[in-house]
C-alpha cells in the first residue's frame, strides 16, 4: 500500500516536472520554429512583428524558458528593454486559460500553454519535448 | 514617462511612441523645474527587414546610445564618460553621439537559420547649437537654421544575446565661437565612427564600445588653432589697448575744455563741443566694453584650446550575476579630446557598482567611480546610490 502510495507521488511529479509545452499563435500567425534560437527570436521580437504574450507564473514557464535557454528575469529584462526603445510590448497574463483566449483573439499573438491545453481555436506552432 | 499605442490597419501596422522628461519638482503655476518632449515617433512595420521610423527619436548609433536614459535597464548611475549628461558642459554628448534623428529605416535580415544581419539609416537635424534661440527672430526658436543635415547609421549581426555593430554619422559642427572675428569657415565636417560588442555568458556580461570622432578641415583650420594666441587674443588686445588710448585722449580733451562764463560769446560753441566729445566717450566706453565681453570669451577659449579637432572614447564593462537579482560589475571609460588641452592626453573613468533587483521593475544601485585627469592634477571620487523604478 506505501509502495504504491509513493508511486503514486512519484508518477504524478514526474508528470509536473515533464508536461510537454507548446508554442500557440493566432490562426493568422504565419511563422515556424524548428529549434530553441527561432523561438528565443520571436519572443524576444526580432522577427516577425508579433504580438508576445507569456505567463506570469506557472510549471509551462519553467519549460519554456528552460527550452529557450534564458530565465524568466533574464527575458522579463530584455522585454522591458523593447518596451522602452521599440514600442514593443510583451504581454503578463494570469493563466493559460486566459493565454488561449488572448491568442485566439489576437491577429499576430504568440503564446506558450501546456500541451494539453491547446485547443482549436489556436495554432500549434511547436511542441517542446 | 512613456506613452506607447499599436495601431493595425490594411496598410500594415503602426507603432507610436512618446517620451516625455519631467525634471526638478516641474509646476507650471510657479515656473519650476521643466517638461521636454524627448521623443516622439510613429514606425510603419511593414515586414522585419523594413520599418520606417518618423518623428523625433534617439537614433541607432552604436549599442548604448538609445537605452542611455533608460535607467531601469542600465546598471549604472553615473554612465560611461560621454553618455553622462550631468556632465556634458564638460564633455559635450553631442561631440560624440547623435542626440536625435526624424527620419529612420531599420530591419533584420536573416543571414543563417540563428545568425541576423541588422541595420539602421537615419537622417537628423544638424546639432543644436544651429538652432535658433532668439526670442524676437523671424524664425521661430528652437528650429533648424542650416540646410545640412545629419545622416549616420549602423550594421550589425546578432546571434541571441551577442550583438556587433559598426556605426557611423556625418554632419557639421558649429565652431562659431571658436572662429569668432575669422574668415574661415566655422561649420567643420565631422565623422563619428563607432563600433560595439555586448553579450551574456553564462552569469557574465560584458560590453564594450568606441567612437572616434573625425574632423574634415583644411590646413588653414590647423594653423588657426596652433596660432590662436598670436592671431586673434594678441590682435584683440590690441585694439582694446587702442581703443583704450581713444577714450584717454578724448577724456583729455573734454576735461581741457574749460567753460567760460555763460555771458562769454563762446560758451555756446564751447559747450556745444563737450557734449559733442561726451557722447563720443559714451559711445568708446560702449565699444570698449563690448570688447572686453569678446576678449574674456577668446581667452576663455585660448585657456583650454588644444592643437588637433579628433576625439576618442572608449568603455567596457564587465558584470557578473551572482543570483538573479544581485549583479556586480566594474567598468572603465576613457576619453580624449584634441581641442580641450586639459584632455589631450586622456580622462579616465573607473567604476565599481552592485544592481540589486528585487523585482524585474524595481532596481536599487551603489556606484563607485573615479575620475582622473593626469594632466591637470585632477582625481575625484564620487558615490552614487539610487533607485529605478518602472511602472
Amino acid at each position: 500500500m506505501k509502495i504504491r502510495k509513493y508511486l503514486l507521488i512519484f508518477l504524478l511529479l514526474f508528470t509536473s516536472i515533464y508536461a510537454e509545452v507548446t508554442i500557440i499563435g493566432n490562426k493568422s500567425t504565419n511563422i515556424t520554429i524548428t529549434n530553441a534560437n527561432s523561438a528565443f527570436d520571436y519572443f524576444t521580437m526580432a522577427k516577425g512583428n508579433l504580438k508576445v504574450f507569456y505567463l506570469k507564473s506557472g510549471s509551462a514557464n519553467d519549460e519554456f524558458f528552460s527550452f529557450i535557454g534564458k530565465d524568466f528575469n533574464e527575458m522579463k529584462k530584455i522585454w522591458m528593454r523593447l518596451q522602452l526603445t521599440e514600442g514593443k510590448i510583451a504581454v503578463a497574463l494570469n493563466s493559460e486559460d486566459e493565454m488561449l483566449e488572448k491568442v485566439a483573439s489576437t491577429r499576430n499573438s504568440i503564446g506558450y500553454v501546456s500541451k494539453s491545453k491547446v485547443n482549436s481555436n489556436v495554432k500549434s506552432i511547436f511542441t517542446i519535448k | 514617462m512613456f506613452f506607447t499605442k499599436d495601431f493595425e490597419g490594411k496598410w500594415g501596422n503602426f507603432t507610436t511612441f512618446a517620451n516625455i522628461e519631467i525634471n526638478n519638482n516641474f509646476n507650471f503655476e510657479k515656473n519650476w523645474g521643466q517638461i521636454k518632449l524627448e521623443e516622439a515617433w510613429a514606425r510603419y512595420n511593414y515586414s522585419d527587414a523594413f520599418n520606417v521610423k518618423v518623428g523625433l527619436f534617439i537614433p541607432t548609433f552604436n549599442n548604448f546610445n538609445e537605452i542611455k536614459n533608460r535607467m531601469p535597464i542600465i546598471p549604472y548611475l553615473f554612465r560611461p564618460l560621454v553618455y553622462e549628461e550631468t556632465i556634458s558642459e564638460v564633455i559635450p554628448l553631442q561631440d560624440f553621439i547623435p542626440l536625435t534623428a526624424n527620419l529612420q529605416i531599420q530591419g533584420n535580415i536573416p543571414v543563417t537559420e540563428d545568425i541576423t544581419s541588422t541595420y539602421a539609416l537615419f537622417l537628423g537635424n544638424s546639432e543644436d547649437k544651429y538652432y535658433s534661440s532668439q526670442t524676437s527672430g523671424i524664425v521661430y526658436r528652437g528650429m533648424d537654421t542650416t540646410t545640412f543635415k545629419m545622416i549616420g547609421g549602423r550594421i550589425g549581426l546578432k546571434y541571441r544575446s551577442f550583438k556587433f555593430g559598426v556605426s557611423g554619422t556625418y554632419d557639421r559642427d558649429n565652431q562659431s565661437t571658436l572662429f569668432e572675428g575669422s574668415t574661415l569657415n566655422p561649420n567643420l565636417k565631422r565623422y563619428r565612427v563607432g563600433g560595439d560588442l555586448s553579450f551574456t555568458y553564462g552569469d557574465f556580461s560584458f560590453e564594450t564600445e568606441f567612437i572616434k570622432v573625425i574632423y574634415d578641415v583644411k590646413n588653414e583650420h590647423k594653423d588657426f588653432i596652433k596660432n590662436y594666441s598670436k592671431n586673434v587674443i594678441v590682435k584683440k588686445y590690441g585694439d582694446f589697448y587702442n581703443l583704450s588710448n581713444e577714450l584717454d585722449n578724448l577724456n583729455d580733451t573734454y576735461n581741457n575744455i574749460n567753460l567760460p562764463s555763460p555771458s562769454d560769446p563762446n560758451y555756446i560753441n564751447l559747450k556745444n563741443q563737450r557734449m559733442l566729445l561726451l557722447s563720443q566717450i559714451q559711445q568708446k566706453q560702449l565699444q570698449l566694453q563690448q570688447m572686453f565681453t569678446q576678449l574674456q570669451k577668446v581667452s576663455k577659449n585660448r585657456l583650454y584650446l588644444g592643437d588637433t579637432y579628433d576625439k576618442l572614447f572608449y568603455y567596457l564593462s564587465l558584470g557578473y550575476n551572482i543570483t538573479d537579482e544581485f549583479m556586480p560589475y566594474v567598468s572603465y571609460s576613457y576619453y580624449e579630446d584634441g581641442l580641450d588641452a586639459r584632455f589631450k592626453d586622456g580622462m579616465q573613468q573607473y567604476s565599481f557598482g552592485i544592481v540589486y533587483r528585487p523585482i524585474t521593475e524595481v532596481v536599487l544601485k551603489a556606484q563607485w567611480t573615479q575620475q582622473n585627469v593626469d594632466k591637470i592634477n585632477y582625481k575625484s571620487n564620487f558615490y552614487h546610490a539610487g533607485i529605478s523604478v518602472m511602472f
